[in-house]
């Protein structure tokens, strides 16, 4: 029994509050929680689990490409963990790593990235779907 | 709880030859291990020496903590899948 259900139940024996709103309340209290559990099961729920990248031939495809397809499945546990191994990248060679993106207009520093930005990073990508319809195939990457 | 794969299929096919492959890695991993360990008691005493005369370099602690980075990518494994196919060609990694 919870400390609310208690505390409206020790009202009810003192006179302060009616059995209907004893009841309103105590079903309030309960709400309350299955919500609460509610939200942390979604938010549990939201974070995919695999990265997809699916390529598929349209019906009108060439020949060439009408037998090509290609069907990737990342765990993102495998993209987190390889994350982490940015962080035992030698400095001589993270400076290399960041100076080549920097050459290719990305000014984006490696070993600044943090394991709580690549989290969120994942639970957004569930809302993710990326779609590129081609004369030949579809490409579709999304997170699930 | 993460768990190493226990399974590992790879498929090879071309318009000549086909090719099916399912490891059980649940027993080659043991005995991979096994074959690990007694590589690490030969190798040990020549690591505390080179740890000795190297500690002061810092490149050590690189090393130590790449094992359990290796581990944690190990048992991300599972689930793991490429499967390639190209005008009668295939190619596929699962890992289970």
């Amino acid at each position: 029994m919870s400390d609310n259900q208690r505390k409206i139940l020790e009202m009810l024996a003192e006179g302060k509050i009616k059995v209907d709103e004893a009841q309103r309340l105590l079903s309030l209290v309960d709400s309350g929680r299955g919500n609460s559990v509610g939200a942390d099961s979604s938010a549990s729920k939201s974070a995919p689990r695999y990265l997809y990248v699916v390529v598929e031939p349209k019906p009108g495809a060439s020949s060439e490409r009408k037998h090509s397809r290609v069907n990737v499945r990342v765990p993102f546990g495998l993209i987190k963990a390889g994350m982490k191994l940015t962080a035992l990248m030698p400095a001589e060679a993270a400076e290399k790593v960041n100076a080549a993106m920097r050459e290719k207009g990305m000014d984006f520093d490696l070993r600044r990235l943090k394991y709580e930005d690549i989290e969120e990073l994942i639970i957004a990508l569930r809302d993710s779907h990326i779609n590129v319809d081609t004369d030949d195939e579809t490409v579709r990457v999304y997170a699930e | 709880m993460k768990r190493p794969p226990y399974l590992l299929k790879l498929r090879f096919r071309d318009s000549r030859h086909s090719f099916g492959l399912w490891l059980p890695l649940f027993i080659l991993g043991p005995v991979f291990l096994v074959f690990l360990l007694a590589l690490c008691l030969i190798v040990l005493p020549f690591v505390f020496l080179s740890l000795l005369f190297t500690w002061r370099w810092g490149w050590w602690r690189p090393v130590f903590l790449s094992v359990p980075a290796f581990l944690r990518i190990v048992c991300s494994l599972p689930g793991f899948k490429i499967d390639v196919r190209d005008n009668g060609r295939q190619f596929a990694i699962i890992f289970f």
